[in-house]
């Protein structure tokens, strides 16, 4: 137990040192004020058609002015960037050792690489968590800012937990990237999956298949369809295989570069 | 006397390249072993077989007299360690550095933190970020990672690399007391053949992919070379005296003879006394030892090259 306080310790010192979660997580926080700016457009017709391409757009994402409607918004726009900050932020957390060469430093230590790698993935749980817990309020205070009608107690919580659990959804399935940041020595093969898993995602659902594809789940989930014993299935086996295969790899990878 | 490194049969192949073949080491403790090498001679292929982070394709490693397995957690408690260039984390300063490596090691007291920056000289830089070092403090600094938690073995591949003149002095009378006074084994590698000389009990002379010696002090002394090396003010004259002597000098650049003959090494006054009574008198007559770097160009062939 102490290993694992001593490495998420590690883990958080070089997180919060580092410019790379804070620009994230700031980056995350411009997702309410644009679902907010939309829905300001979207409200103001003469603004609208004097931002023409912008205007367009948020005329044709917002079908009415309401708060369940702008909840929506914000819930997929936390499926989509949570999937990519998440990604960074795995990449990053798993990856740098190898892009700072610090990895030789983590191999020969009287510490289990398994502390090691709970240790940078209850990092990335605080962190990502931090960011849900400034930004979910935010959406909520930017929507009031808007007056938007229709807003009730039961919806606010209905809403609020459905993007928790999206946020979760995410970071499960999210998990097999520190396998591609490890294995790839970085950040680039985890981004370069994290599009190629974009479009299959689009594809999936367009086909049928979205829930046995992981990374289309949230998506999907986020604009109402439920999540079925499958999906639920497929996003727990992802992030169970994710943890295997990363823990399997830093075990038995030969370290030589 | 215990056994702190032992290697059976250790090879890495790479592909169809053997990086590192049969390699038999014995390491005994409190020893300075020197591992000496060209660049790609499988020196630091050696040393992370031994620290668990490639797999041997060959042969096994023991470790103060645990197997090395790869990914496990022993027996690193009581190793330092520094691979090639020292890397830490930019952004953080010498000191968090330092105090991630301390919690890499559970058990490392606080205050060996203070001791070590004071010890490695670091006093002035450790608040500064790791990122804006020079190479000579990253190396200190790895170095410091190194040593923070006492260890009983030292595995250092070319830890003189980056540092100054005064750091290379300040670094080996560190690892000399450490040897010496604290009974810590010491297993480095390098290329930097007077400082081996320096430092090391024993040498074992790696080429590609190799052990092809292994010589103690005593030995090397034995194995080196001699030779007679002469000069007077009549170059042409010289020789003829030299050879009559028997010695089969070989003229050199700048007017200078040599001679690898017994008599000549073991008589050198003699050779003195020929050449003052042919009107000869030597302005430089020595008897010269090869030196490390040239025993190792002729160990591994490159004598002329």
């Amino acid at each position: 137990m102490n290993d694992l306080k001593n490495m998420i310790w590690v883990e958080l010192r070089k997180a919060t040192h580092s410019r790379v979660p804070w620009l994230t997580g700031l980056g995350f926080l411009i997702l309410p004020l644009m679902c907010c700016f939309l829905f300001f457009i979207y409200k103001n017709p003469a603004l609208s058609q004097k931002l023409g391409l912008v205007g367009t757009k948020a005329n044709l994402v917002i079908g009415e002015v309401s708060w369940a409607s702008y909840l929506k918004m914000v819930k997929e726009a936390f499926a989509m960037g949570g999937f990519f900050i998440l990604c960074l932020m795995i990449s990053w957390v798993f990856g740098r050792e190898f892009t700072d060469h610090t990895v030789k430093d983590l191999l020969a230590v009287p510490v289990s690489r398994f502390h090691i790698l709970a240790g940078k993935l209850v990092t990335v749980a605080i962190w990502y968590a931090l960011v849900v817990a400034v930004s979910c309020p935010l959406s909520l205070l930017m929507g009031s800012f808007i007056q938007l009608p229709g807003l009730s107690v039961s919806l606010l919580l209905q809403e609020c937990s459905i993007i928790l659990y999206i946020a979760l959804l995410n970071f499960l399935v999210m998990i097999p990237f520190a396998y591609f940041a490890s294995a790839g020595h970085g950040v680039l093969l985890s981004f370069g999956i994290a599009i190629v898993a974009i479009i299959l995602a689009n594809l999936f659902i367009v086909i049928g298949y979205a829930e046995y594809f992981p990374w289309a789940i949230p998506g999907l989930f986020s604009q109402g369809t439920p999540l079925t014993t499958i999906s639920l299935a497929t996003v727990w086996l992802t992030s169970l295989v994710g943890m295997l295969i990363t823990v399997l790899w830093w075990m038995r990878a030969d370290q030589s570069r | 006397m215990n056994r702190i490194i032992e290697t059976r049969h250790l090879g890495k192949h790479f592909g169809k390249v053997a990086a590192v073949h049969d390699l038999n080491l014995n390491v005994a403790e409190g020893e300075i072993y020197a591992f000496l090498g060209l660049n790609g001679a499988g020196k630091t292929t050696s040393i992370r077989m031994l620290l668990g982070m490639i797999k041997p394709t060959t042969g096994s490693a023991k470790i103060l007299q645990t197997e090395i397995k790869l990914g496990s957690r022993h027996p690193w408690a009581d190793i330092g360690y520094l691979v090639e260039i020292p890397y830490a984390y930019p952004e953080l300063t010498v000191e968090e550095n330092l105090e991630i490596s301390r919690r890499l090691h559970p058990g490392t007291p606080t205050e060996a933190l203070t001791r070590i920056i004071e010890q490695l000289g670091l006093s002035e830089y450790a608040q500064r970020r790791a990122g804006t070092l020079s190479q000579g403090n990253a190396q200190r600094l790895g170095l410091a990672k190194a040593l923070l938690h006492s260890p009983r073995l030292l595995l250092l591949d070319e830890p003189a690399n980056g540092l100054d003149p005064a750091g290379i002095v300040e670094i080996r009378e560190l690892l000399l007391d450490l040897s010496h006074n604290h009974g810590v084994t010491i297993f480095m590698s390098s290329h930097i053949l007077a400082e081996v000389s320096l430092l090391a009990d024993r040498i074992g002379i790696i080429h590609q992919g190799h052990l092809i010696q292994e010589l103690d002090k005593v030995s090397l002394e034995k194995n080196r070379r001699k030779k007679l090396v002469v000069k007077t003010r009549s170059a042409e004259n010289t020789l003829a005296v030299l050879n009559a002597c028997g010695l089969h000098a070989t003229p050199k650049p700048d007017g200078y003879f040599e001679s690898v003959q017994p008599y000549g090494i073991e008589q050198p006054e003699q050779v003195a006394e020929k050449l003052v009574q042919a009107g000869l008198p030597p302005v430089h007559l020595m008897v010269e030892e090869e030196n490390l770097e040239d025993y190792f160009l002729r160990l591994i062939g490159m004598e002329d090259e």
